[in-house]
This record gives C-alpha cells, structure tokens and sequence, in this order.
C-alpha cells in the first residue's frame, strides 16, 4: 500500500484509491479492545471494528473497504507492507 | 476511573466553520464565533522539482535531483534522460478551498473556562511529524477554553503520529 501523509488518502501498490484515512476522534490503537486474532480492535467510539492492516495484502484492504466504505483501518508509518509516498507526480 | 484515553473520548467536541455562510449558521444556532485568521507555517512548507522524461514525456515531481527515498530504495534524476522543467523551489501544499483566509471555532455558549475540548479540524498549522521529507499537519487536537481563547495542547515532543486510523 502506499500513503500520502498531506491528503490522508490510502492506495494499493498499483495507485488504485482505496480510502482517506480520517478519524475525528483521535482514538488510540492501544487503548482499544483486541478480538481474538489481535488485528481487529473494537472502537466504543463509533461501535465499530478497526482492522489493522500490517499484515493485510493490498487485495484485502481493498476488498473490505469496497464491501463497507466506511470500514476503519490502523495504518502505522513504519509497518513493512506500507510505503509512504514521497513522489509526487504518481 | 476513566483512562486517560477514556476521558479523551468524554470531551466536548469543537466544529470548526470555514466560510462566512458557515459561520453565521453557527451564531444563529447560539454559537460563539471564534475568529481565527488561517497562517501558513513555513514548518509545512514542501521542497520540489518537476522533471519532464525527454523521450516520455511524463513528469516525477521530487525535492532533489538524487537521494534515498523508503526502504533505502535510490533514485537519480539524470540529466540526459530527465529535464528539470521547474527549478526546485518550495510550497505550501495544504490548500483550503475557501474564499476568506479565515475560519471560526464554534464555541458553545456554556463552555466553562478551563474545560478541554476536542477540537475536530484545527484552524491554526502545527507540524505533527516528519516522514521522508514530508512534513505532516496536525488535523485535529484538544485544546483547553481560557474564557478568550482554545489553547491549543499540542507539544510535538510528546505526542506521536506514526499510527493513523480512520
């Protein structure tokens, strides 16, 4: 995936959008409660589930949030599947 | 007791209105209009080239000729195969697409002095991070009402922008 920090918005590696990333809340990943698996944190904030995407291919993210387009993600700077734009011009 | 995420969770949020329509609305609904003129930070402002492929055509857009970018992955503008078509120079990449340099925080009349609130989309440029020549902007922030002012409670050595939800 590939992220660009000034327009918020998600990709996959191929430059298909997948979403902008916005939470008004600033809800903390670590204060959320994990599900079983660990990668999906439940948000009281919005009643929602959050999906961690550090280990999600590009295909899944896509996926979930074509299915739901108001699907949370967690995205982390330095997680190894994501590449923060520094390019423009793409 | 509450966590300190929790009581974060608890706070008041603070709507921000970008146009004179938007803050008039809020006035009319009993708001107080905090007028805050929009102030572009030289922290944010962005370093680029543009380099035009003499044989594609197609155009990179990068802060530097050559360098590193992620993942120590190199890259080279040369110049037989790639002109600068806009010397490097910098710019203020965060545009608001509104006519007035101006916004308003929408102020409940029954805020007490000394109370934090949320505030949901900040008027004023802080600098929240840093990532690969990136300067990234803080959107939202709490803030805490003096009775004139939010004070803004933003302190870039503290606070941590590396993960991002949404």
């Amino acid at each position: 995936m590939k992220f660009n920090p000034l327009t918020k918005e998600l990709f996959t590696d191929d430059y298909v959008f997948i979403k902008e990333i916005h939470c008004p809340y600033r809800i903390a990943w670590e204060a959320l409660t994990p599900n079983e698996n660990n990668s999906i944190r439940n948000c009281d904030k919005c009643e929602k589930a959050i999906h961690d995407t550090a280990n999600l291919s590009d295909a899944e993210v896509l996926t979930k949030v074509r299915q739901d387009p108001s699907t949370c993600l967690k995205l982390d700077a330095n997680q190894d599947n994501l590449k923060v734009i520094t390019i423009y011009g793409h | 007791m509450d966590t300190k995420d929790q009581q974060k969770n608890k706070l008041r949020i603070i709507k921000t209105a970008r146009d004179v329509s938007s803050i008039n609305e809020g006035a009319k609904n009993g708001f107080y209009p905090l007028i805050v003129k929009l102030k572009e930070s030289k922290l944010l402002r962005q370093r680029y080239g543009v380099f035009q492929n003499r044989k594609t055509k197609e155009i990179e857009v990068s802060p530097r000729r050559s360098g590193y970018r992620q993942y120590d992955e190199y890259y080279s503008y040369n110049n037989a195969e790639w002109e600068l078509v806009i010397p490097f120079t910098d710019h203020y990449p965060y545009y608001f697409r509104y006519e007035y340099p101006f916004a308003a925080y929408l102020i409940p009349k029954d805020l007490s002095i000394g109370e934090m609130v949320l505030i949901e989309d900040l008027i004023e440029d802080y600098r929240a991070g840093i990532f690969w020549e990136k300067s990234m902007r803080l959107g939202s922030c709490e803030a805490i009402w003096d009775g004139h002012n939010l004070i803004v409670q933003y302190d870039p050595l503290i606070h941590d922008v590396c993960n991002l939800m949404g």
